[in-house]
């Protein structure tokens, strides 16, 4: 029982929405669907304001990009014939793989990256297709998810709200996975990777890894990235992938396992996407 | 081994032999309901929605009650403060432990409702708000102010024993207890059992290997799907309690040893239950009702916990260190062993002094020992109070034994199959407390083949770069019970011939109501479908019944409602040989109808006669049929209190499983590929609910052995109490399950049946250990087995080897990648 809750609000615009985030009291947040937000049981939060009526569930394609509202779901995101063409499916797998059947038919794409959880599939796969986010407060901006990682207090202060999530559409064929280490196939991971490869020949033209359950968000693994570029990819390149991961993430209150298994899931993932790339 | 009857050391009483033959007579052949997967009674209801529990009890205007706990695991309460939470609007009344002066317990009455001065636990409740709604309470929750003088916090039964140990009962010696508790004053020792036979310290002077590690269960919680619910009312004569428990009788029992009242003034109804694993045996969440609804005469009070209270609020299961060391000859004979065994109580152990004398006597698992001095502690912890886990005392101590036999073969050089058919027990065999094994307790040797042969065959491959390992361990089972657990059943004809059935037995899910369904009708010559069981227990009209635990139901429950159909039987046949004016001998039935042997066409129905015979002149003929039974088990006896040997089980039950699995080397994940079971738990009344008793036991093992256990923080505080953090399995996680049912008729039983509700939890964790061991030459001493765990123990032990050895041994020692 959310006791402390005294108002919901269903704004039908955007300046009405925004208006309502920025009271200071009662106590205002933003909730797309819900599924975090209601689970927390908040006592600091006196007010919500339910975003399903600013229409923002829309799904766009163009000749460069993929446009995505923030309140598309997850579920809307596995049955999109554009999501499902993407990268291998990679998104799609990644947003079957983040929730329950029950869950994913409510949980929003924006919410899954306000949240932001470390280990989520779906913000790991953004992060690798290198997605931008449009941010609204009184203005909007158009920002990298990395930043939004990065830097969250700035970037996604109070009284503003994710409004769409843009993705590139990668140039060449790209080869992609997704990689775990968990206790059961759909438990919460201990650590995952994803990665993004694309070939000329035997060498790799273009490498993003990204890395979760290390550290509060996802993160990418730049030094790991410029480590493959223009490299040849072979099984000594792997085993060097996985020596050097550890070495290039924070090792605060990690443990000595999750550090060797992050080492583990980016060469897995690594040599999954690199093989999927040559055989298409 | 055949041993003389004179060798041993206790001798069961002739009188005391438990060799009371149920009559197994049946007017129809054994298989027309019997050993048939009758579709379950309750199976509509529950898909459907319409079957009611606790929460949907619809009693009019009721009163929230929320409970506020202790945020100290061990502490002094200095002050406790609840003028606030009396002046918010809509709270009707605040009780707290001043309101309750009486401990409660039946083994050991060691826990006020409330605590009073003292709390043993993080959560313990310390008060309970009763407001108008849901809201209120909670809000209210917040207002009440307590504090604590910290004490040191005990949280493993190791640190419980050491001599410098904190004190979580002072006043132990001072509680009371039954005469069967052996608490140690100035420890926090609540009970302990002790079982010796033989010579122990002979035996392993002249052994040929001596093998003995070190062991660790977890707590674990029970994750019932329906959390625990009560609603109670006191109309000023009679406190009224819905609640979701398997016990109604006693809670009846400790509710009106509270109150002061008579049990006659107490009446429980108990709905259908939503999972129970022991965790509904006891008596929890029902107290706190019954004391604010005595408290607030007339309006019904209700208290559904939350799913994180599930965790802390009610009882948790296993946590239990063991020593275990055993002795064997140059042959592989076991010649003795030894063991010390610490059950981790909680903050409170009624509810685990017997669990902890089970384990003892059970911890030999199903071998013949001659030589034991078997120790068994339950012990004081500042955990959530231990109680009744499905398997109640055999899983924790299987796990040592069964993870010892390997150890042992492994280290003979003898296949560990072998070495267990070496010293499996048997018929005419004696066990630990001196019970000589009957032949109709089952084939133990048999259920190890079964499970050795299903393992050889239907591999699927390995996967690339993937271990494989394949593990046994074998297992007996016996209901821990009280001596004289009794079991009742009604009977009643209704007008259209159908009959209702009336016992105390809970529907918690595992079928009972079918099972009971089929034996009335394969009793009374009816179809299933003319029997109607009734679900619903309440204690002012149901037949009494101990408990719904214990794998029993079927077995003592079925004898009682065999007896009562039996009595129907026999009155039925008493009308009819009236009114065809033959003896009863003469008489045939069939198809719910009684005629004159071969004169079918002369039949008369069950309708005519179920409630009253009326004669074409008007006369009656005999009153209506109510059929009565009763049951209990003859020949029990408590421990002898010099040796800790005698007739503590009713039955056992013999079987094996087996585990096939794949291991990454790399990353340490285990995936399980396949769990096998073989049981021979007598007359199987109801193979798919039998089988789906067994694979939700195995599947509920795998959580166990891979993923389940409760963490706490230094303070005592639970750190994943939720459904994320404490994962259990999910169907995708469940391997393909195969289960074999060996029929070895039980001469006591209901058409030879048993029941089979635990056993199938019981052998899991260490056959995957054992498989992971024949895979990596690793061996695990502690449950869950992590990815994390395994790739410790194989760096470890490719340290100390100085080679990778899953991948260079894997052709010779079986591990083959197919």
């Amino acid at each position: 029982m959310w006791s402390s809750l005294i108002k919901y609000h269903r704004p039908a615009t955007m300046n009405q929405c925004l208006r309502l985030l920025s009271k200071h009291l009662p106590r205002t947040v933003p909730m797309a669907g819900g599924t975090w937000l209601v689970a927390q049981h908040d006592p600091q939060v006196e007010a919500v304001v339910d975003l399903s009526a600013l229409n923002l569930a829309f799904i766009k394609q163009s000749a460069r990009q993929i446009r995505l509202g923030a309140m598309v779901t997850l579920q809307a995101l596995i049955e999109s014939p554009s999501i499902q063409l993407l990268a291998n499916g990679l998104l799609r797998d990644a947003s079957f793989n983040d929730a329950s059947g029950a869950i994913r038919n409510v949980a929003t794409l924006g919410g899954t990256i306000a949240v932001g959880n470390s280990f989520s599939e779906v913000c790991l796969v953004l992060l690798a297709l290198d997605a931008q986010i449009a941010i609204r407060s009184p203005n909007v901006r158009v920002i990298p998810l990395l930043d939004l990682f990065t830097d969250r207090a700035v970037n996604l202060p109070p009284g503003s709200i994710i409004t769409e999530i843009i993705i590139p559409l990668p140039k060449t064929r790209v080869g992609s996975r997704i990689t775990k280490v968990s206790l059961t196939p759909l438990s919460k991971p201990i650590v995952n990777a994803v990665a993004l490869v694309s070939r000329v020949g035997h060498h790799c033209r273009l490498a993003r890894i990204a890395l979760g359950g290390v550290t509060e968000y996802p993160i990418r693994l730049p030094k790991i990235e410029w480590m493959i570029f223009n490299q040849k990819i072979d099984a000594a390149l792997y085993d060097r992938v996985a020596e050097a991961v550890p070495g290039v993430i924070s090792l605060s209150q990690l443990t000595e396992y999750q550090r060797e298994m992050a080492g583990i899931v980016v060469a897995r993932a690594l040599q999954a996407a690199w093989e999927q790339c040559g055989k298409e | 081994m055949e041993v003389n009857e004179s060798e041993i050391q206790f001798h069961i009483r002739e009188d005391c032999v438990i060799e009371k033959k149920i009559d197994q007579s049946s007017p129809r052949p054994m298989d027309e309901y019997i050993g048939k997967s009758y579709p379950r009674v309750d199976g509509y209801e529950k898909v459907t929605g319409q079957a009611k529990f606790v929460d949907d009890m619809n009693l009019g205007r009721v009163l929230h009650a929320r409970v506020v706990r202790s945020t100290q695991a061990h502490a002094r309460i200095i002050r406790l403060d609840i003028q606030n939470v009396r002046q918010l609007p809509g709270v009707r009344a605040v009780i707290t432990g001043d309101h309750c002066p009486k401990r409660i317990g039946h083994a050991l009455a060691d826990q006020y409702p409330l605590a009073r001065d003292k709390v043993r636990y993080w959560g313990e409740p310390v008060a309970v708000i009763v407001a108008d709604s849901l809201n209120i309470a909670d809000a209210a929750t917040e207002l009440v102010n307590i504090e604590y003088d910290p004490l040191p916090v005990v949280l493993h039964p190791r640190q419980a024993v050491h001599p410098d140990a904190p004190l979580i009962h002072e006043e132990l010696p001072n509680y009371y207890h039954d005469p069967l508790i052996h608490s140690i004053e100035g420890t926090n020792i609540a009970h302990h059992y002790r079982l010796i036979r033989g010579n122990v310290e002979k035996a392993y002077s002249e052994a040929h290997l001596i093998v003995e590690n070190e062991y660790w269960v977890p707590w674990i919680a029970h994750v019932q799907i329906e959390p625990h619910g009560c609603v109670a009312q006191w109309d000023g004569e009679m406190l009224s309690i819905w609640t979701s428990s398997q016990s109604p009788f006693f809670v009846r029992d400790i509710i009106a040893h509270m109150l002061d009242i008579s049990p006659s003034r107490v009446r429980v109804h108990v709905p259908y239950v939503g999972g129970g694993f022991g965790g509904k045996s006891d008596v929890t969440i029902e107290p706190l009702l019954a004391i604010v609804a005595h408290a607030i005469p007339g309006t019904p009070i209700q208290l559904t916990l939350t799913r994180e209270e599930m965790f802390f609020g009610t009882l948790v299961g296993r946590g239990v260190w063991g020593k275990v060391k055993h002795a064997v000859d140059t042959q592989g004979k076991l010649l003795a062993e030894e063991a010390e065994l610490y059950y981790g109580s909680g903050g409170y152990a009624d509810y685990s002094v017997w669990i902890s004398q089970g384990g003892g006597h059970n911890s030999t698992g199903p071998y013949y020992i001659p030589n034991l001095n078997l120790n068994s502690y339950c012990v004081y912890t500042n955990t959530p109070p231990t109680g009744a886990y499905r398997g109640y005392g055999h899983p924790e101590v299987h796990w040592m034994v069964e993870r010892q036999m390997d150890q042992i073969a492994h280290q003979l050089g003898i296949d560990p199959v072998e070495f267990r058919q070496k010293n499996l027990l048997g018929p005419g065999m004696v066990n630990s407390l001196g019970q000589v094994m009957k032949d109709y307790f089952g084939q133990p040797n048999l259920c190890l083949k079964t499970v050795q042969d299903t393992l050889g065959k239907d591999r699927v491959p390995t996967q690339a770069g993937r271990v494989r390992g394949q593990g046994i361990a074998c297992f007996m089972k016996s209901p821990v019970m009280r001596s004289n657990a009794q079991s009742g059943a009604i009977l009643r004809f209704n007008e259209d011939g159908s009959v209702t059935l009336f016992t105390g037995a809970i529907e918690i899910g595992q079928g009972v109501s079918t099972i009971l369904t089929q034996i009335a009708a394969q009793t009374l010559a009816m179809p299933p479908e003319m029997v109607h069981c009734s679900t619903e227990v309440d204690t002012q009209y149901s037949p009494y019944e101990w408990q719904t635990v214990a794998s029993h139901t079927t077995w003592a429950v079925g004898n009682a409602v065999h007896l009562a159909a039996l009595d129907a039987l026999n009155q039925i046949k008493a009308s009819a040989a009236i009114i065809f004016g033959i003896p009863e001998i003469e008489l045939e039935t069939d198809n719910a109808r009684v005629f004159p042997r071969g004169q079918e066409k002369l039949a008369i129905s069950y309708a005519q006669i179920g409630v009253g015979y009326r004669r074409s002149d008007g006369t009656a003929v005999n009153p209506p049929v109510v059929g009565r039974g009763s049951f209990v088990p003859l020949g029990l006896t408590h421990p002898d209190p010099n040796t800790g040997q005698g007739n503590l089980a009713a039955s056992w039950t013999f079987g094996c499983q087996g585990v096939d699995l794949e291991v990454d080397p790399e990353s340490g994940q285990i995936s399980v590929l396949r769990l096998i079971s073989a049981l021979d738990a007598g007359r199987i009344i109801n193979p798919e609910t039998a089988r789906g008793q067994v694979e939700g036991a195995m599947v509920m093992a795998l959580g166990a052995s891979l993923l389940e256990k409760l963490h706490f923080d230094p303070s005592g505080k639970i750190l994943n109490d939720n459904l994320v953090d404490y994962r259990i399995p999910l169907s995708v996680d469940t391997p393909a399950m195969e289960v074999y049912f060996l029929e070895t008729l039980d001469a006591s039983g209901p058409y030879g049946a048993r029941g089979i509700g635990e056993h199938g939890i019981v052998a899991i964790p260490p056959a995957i250990a054992n498989a992971l061991s024949q895979a990596l030459e690793v061996d695990f001493h502690e449950i869950p087995i992590t990815p994390e765990m395994v790739l410790e123990a194989f760096a470890s032990q490719k340290k100390n080897s100085g080679t990778p050895t899953p991948y260079a041994d894997a052709g010779q020692s079986g591990n083959t990648h197919d």
